[in-house]
């Protein structure tokens, strides 16, 4: 049963990213850009986000450039998610959650700067940081996401993605899940560049995405919690 | 940020002989005195003269344990014009700035900082940067393997 929503979901998600709002939008040329500064690094994010956009127009094709960039040029970090998934269970008290919380952020801005390598945060983090200086306002959005093996836990939240303000209009996205996926069997990341996740329609979105505070699910009517888990 | 007030700005000069004027006539009382002084001193501070140049230079610091911070970037804001600090998180910013400038501190991980140049900042700057802390979390794809049929390996989303 579970299987066959899973195969429906993966079949609504596909061709659905809400680039219909910019028909007239390079994204080719945003893309090009961004495959220039490949290995660019991430200490100077000021220099890197005038070298992503300062060749392009508007602001729907600067934030390609630097959605692109990090989907082509930071790793999943298959270590360090199984580590904070472990982690995360086995604390069981709040104030020694947030304790952890506290040295692991730091862990994963360390690793993000010196090995290029994150976690959903991570992505979610860069994205923010690097449109905020190209001038394009942009926000980090915590929540679940859904998963085939394990109910999310709402005590938990497990994925961070963001909402980004292009025209006046809010739009999501997902860069992590963008940039590739784990191999099953090695447990590698390979990376796989899949844009859908690139301001993909938040009624689509939503089915996968459940965000904490439900006004950035960014529609009218929003599915409860029971409904997103799958439970009626 | 805990600035020690440090005035740079030349102390109004002409105060002291304007206060030795008033004790000889004796006959104005502390509060006109006082009210009289701040009114003398205002054109020493409205000169139109050019505004002036400050040198900002100083130290970056990891808040938490003082540990210097080397390559934290320091940008005049509304430009590209910028420098980061060096080995020891000591900069200069190379290029003199003027009042009401404003440099902007950041670095991955550490929430940014906002300094405005004023004649109020200390000869030496001292820049604590704080942790950007966010609560961390992790989801991404893992493949299914291979012996699966087509619908099956479609890519899931794991937590």
């Amino acid at each position: 049963m579970r299987l066959v929503a899973f195969t429906w979901l993966w079949m609504a998600l596909s061709a659905s990213a809400q680039i219909s709002d910019f028909k007239d939008a390079d994204f080719k040329k945003a893309d090009k850009v961004a495959r220039l500064y490949q290995h660019h690094s991430l200490y100077d994010l000021k220099a890197l986000a005038d070298k992503l956009t300062s060749g392009l127009k508007k602001d729907e094709e600067k934030f390609r450039a630097i959605f692109t960039w990090i989907c082509l040029n930071i790793k999943n970090d298959y270590e360090l998610f199984k580590l904070s998934i472990h982690e995360r269970q086995v604390r069981t008290d709040k104030a020694e959650l947030d304790a952890w919380h506290k040295e692991f952020s730091k862990v994963i801005f360390r690793k993000l700067l010196e090995e290029n390598t994150t976690i959903c945060t991570g992505y979610a983090y860069l994205l923010r940081e690097l449109a905020l200086e190209a001038g394009i306002d942009c926000l980090m959005i915590d929540g679940y996401s859904l998963t085939p093996t394990s109910q999310p836990n709402k005590e938990l939240p497990n994925h961070s993605w963001n909402g980004v303000k292009l025209n006046n209009k809010w739009y999501l996205c997902d860069a992590t899940w963008a940039s590739g996926s784990i191999d099953a069997v090695t447990h590698r990341f390979k990376p796989r560049y899949d844009d859908r996740f690139f301001l993909m329609e938040p009624k689509v979105f939503v089915r996968s995405h459940f965000p904490l505070d439900t006004a950035w699910m960014l529609i009218a009517q929003k599915p409860d919690w029971e409904k997103f888990v799958g439970e009626k | 940020m805990k600035h020690t007030l440090h005035q740079v700005l030349p102390s109004g000069m002409g105060a002291g002989i304007k206060i030795k004027f008033y004790f000889r006539t004796g006959i104005f009382s502390v509060l006109l005195l006082t009210s009289t002084l701040a009114f003398a001193q205002e054109p020493v501070q409205n000169q139109p003269a050019a505004p002036k140049d400050y040198t900002i230079r100083g130290t970056a610091v990891l808040d938490e344990d003082n540990t210097p911070l080397v390559g934290v970037n320091i940008y005049l804001k509304g430009t590209s014009i910028g420098t980061y600090s060096d080995s020891n998180g000591r900069f200069e910013f190379p290029r003199k700035l003027k009042e009401g400038d404003v440099l902007i501190f950041s670095f991955v991980g550490l929430a940014k900082q906002e300094i405005v140049v004023s004649a109020n900042l200390p000869q030496n700057l001292e820049i604590r940067m704080l942790e950007d802390f966010h609560n961390v979390t992790g989801s991404l794809w893992v493949d299914q393997p291979r012996n699966k049929t087509a619908a099956e390996r479609k890519r899931k989303p794991v937590e």
